[in-house]
């Protein structure tokens, strides 16, 4: 199977903080995007039980060869990376899209979203432009023996999976939970040996791309400090000036209004909170026996 | 014709937020509030959404499960309305159906936002970076219909002061004859043992007021009858309850369960952090001082010994 997995370097959002005097987010420190190294591990488990190469592939600055070569220390066949100065969804997929018909790939992995600025954007668009079958946010990937096409589990909410079945070459982004990324210690023989191969780079000319930038349509206008959603519709009446004060600072939210404590008889406790149950846990379905 | 913003429903859950979510956006840029329904799944939704203010419905005759099939289908129905805005939930398949048609039309896509203004006449969004470190003003520059999809988490549903009136609108949607390359096999919901306590429904949660292994085996079977997992605070976990996997709080899981149930536990901050989301809390709790109390919308003071046996009978008796 050959195996492209898209990778990103983000700036570590646990180190990530609002800077108010120069108004931007600072302390970026460099890390590649946490999901994509769950995408990068899928792949090399992959290749581990079935064969085949894994290509890291990833689009930037020059500079952004670090993701690639942490990539190559885990053992991947090949890092390229396409020069552009593109960040623009749009942009960016059409690169991606254009570097993948050039390397050739089964099965194209990435991360479902990105620490930073968390689109979810340029996976879907890729295989959009690509024109191949996606499955995003999947938490398993499972192959079936002599057949072109894999089994996949995608993660929806509530502890529930929704499984597919996808024909081969395919686009799947990878939600978090689908695996622990190994750890290459330094200097082991995986480390050296990936750490020493080069990075193949390509320009846009080269895949026939005029480097034009194609417009995303969206422009972001400035990064402030997160500030909870205004909600509308929320009473005041009947609340302490203190509390309104709470409400106000708070951007209207409130929780818990309505408090019930009960003592005393545990058969009338337990009669309360039965009830209360049937009313709070409505999806009662069965969970399945897979 | 006036402008009309669209909420394309996903699910009867969340039919309420979103027809509040377009209403409220509909007001702001002086455009007819509408959503789309998928008939089939939806049935019946109509007549609710004008209690929210929707005054249109458009109608999707059933498409199949798979986003793809979605895409097709609005695809040809936003083409042939062009409404202002539309807005998908930040789902699994909302974010990819917005994802697809942004490339299909061409058109800005604005993903996971908070709320929307209007700042010298154009449209903006607010939407989280870095993990909610910050925030990100977006403005779309494509033309209309300027596609976003909503962080549903943190939205309500509010019915409106005056029912509207509703015009219905049924689309049939055109099939484009090949069968979807990827296919739906079926939907699983995980086992409570496997399942991750960050993405469950309800958890039932131990802390220092159990004491001993014995005990868990009255919180099992109220687990089993509930089908819920469990869970605990630290202290549970050191005293060997549960599994380190199953702690929460600041060092363990974060819950955005709808219901969690906390048994002996006090409440110390660190455990509060980790259920700061839950919709409702419950504690059984011997001590009225407990912190756990003060965040509780039902709070029981009592030994859970004698509670949650007399809460089994109660579920035994009645289905």
């Amino acid at each position: 199977m050959r195996i492209v997995v898209c990778l990103k370097g983000v700036g570590d959002p646990q180190a990530a903080r609002y800077d108010f005097v120069r108004r931007e987010v600072v302390d970026l420190s460099p890390i590649v995007n946490p999901l994509d190294l769950v995408a990068l591990e899928e792949g090399l488990r992959l290749r581990e039980r079935h064969g085949g190469e894994v290509t890291a592939l990833t689009c930037g600055l020059p500079s952004a060869a670090w993701v690639l070569r942490r990539a190559l220390t885990t053992g991947v066949d090949k890092g390229v990376l396409v020069e552009t100065e593109a960040e623009e969804f749009f942009t960016v997929a059409s690169v991606l899209a254009a570097a993948v018909r050039r390397i050739g790939c089964d099965l194209l992995l990435c991360g479902a979203r990105s620490a930073d600025t968390a689109q979810e954007i340029v996976g879907t668009a890729t295989a959009e432009l690509l024109g191949l079958p996606l499955v995003t946010r999947a938490v398993r990937i499972e192959t079936t023996a002599g057949k072109q096409t894999l089994r996949v589990y995608k993660k929806i909410p509530k502890g529930k999976r929704e499984v597919y079945e996808v024909e081969l070459p395919a686009v799947i982004s990878l939600e978090e939970g689908a695996n622990v990324p190994r750890y290459v210690a330094i200097l082991s023989k995986t480390y050296v040996r990936g750490i020493e191969r080069p990075v193949e780079r390509m320009s846009l000319k080269e895949l026939g791309m005029t480097g034009a930038r194609l417009h995303s349509g969206v422009h972001t206008l400035r990064i402030t400090a997160p500030k909870p959603r205004v909600q509308v519709g929320v009473s005041v009446t009947g609340l302490s000036p203190a509390q309104k004060l709470q409400l106000l600072m708070g951007g209207g939210q409130k929780r818990g209004e309505e408090k019930e404590i009960l003592s005393g008889s545990p058969e009338r406790a337990a009669r309360r909170l039965v009830e209360r149950l049937r009313e709070w846990l409505t999806d009662a379905s069965p969970p399945s026996s897979a | 014709m006036a402008t009309e913003v669209w909420g394309f429903v996903e699910g009867v859950e969340l039919a309420g937020k979103m027809a509040t979510e377009v209403v409220r956006l509909a007001h702001l840029t002086s455009a007819l509030p509408c959503v789309v329904l998928e008939n089939g799944r939806e049935r019946g939704q109509e007549g609710e959404m004008g209690t929210y203010g929707v005054e249109k419905v458009y109608t999707l005759a059933p498409v199949g499960h798979t986003p793809e099939e979605h895409t097709q289908a609005l695809e040809t129905l936003l083409s042939s309305y062009q409404p202002y805005a539309c807005l998908f939930a930040a789902s699994a398949l909302g974010a990819e159906v917005a994802a697809r048609l942004a490339v299909r039309l061409r058109r800005g896509l604005v993903t996971g936002c908070l709320d929307f203004a209007l700042e010298e006449g154009r449209l903006v969004a607010r939407r989280s970076i870095y993990g909610g470190k910050a925030q990100a003003t977006v403005t779309w520059q494509s033309e209309s219909p300027h596609l976003a999809t909503v962080d549903m988490g943190i939205m309500e549903a509010i019915p409106a002061s005056r029912v509207a009136q509703i015009q219905m609108v049924k689309w049939e949607a055109i099939s484009s004859g090949s069968p979807p390359r990827v296919r739906h096999v079926e939907t699983v919901r995980l086992p409570r043992e496997e399942v991750d306590l960050g993405e469950v429904r309800g958890v039932i949660g131990v802390g220092g007021g159990v004491k001993e292994v014995g005990e868990m085996r009255l919180i099992y079977d109220l687990a089993a009858l509930l089908d819920l997992p469990v869970g605990g605070s630290r202290v549970a976990d050191e005293r060997g309850l549960i599994p380190r996997a199953r702690r929460i709080g600041m060092s363990g899981t974060s819950l955005a369960a709808d219901v969690y149930i906390a048994v002996g536990i006090s409440g110390a901050t660190y455990h509060l952090m980790g259920v700061k989301n839950v919709k409702h809390i419950v504690a059984i709790n011997t001590d009225s001082g407990a912190p756990i109390l003060e965040v509780a919308e039902l709070g029981i003071i009592a030994d859970f010994r004698e509670v949650i046996p007399a809460v089994i009978d109660r579920l035994h008796a009645k289905p």
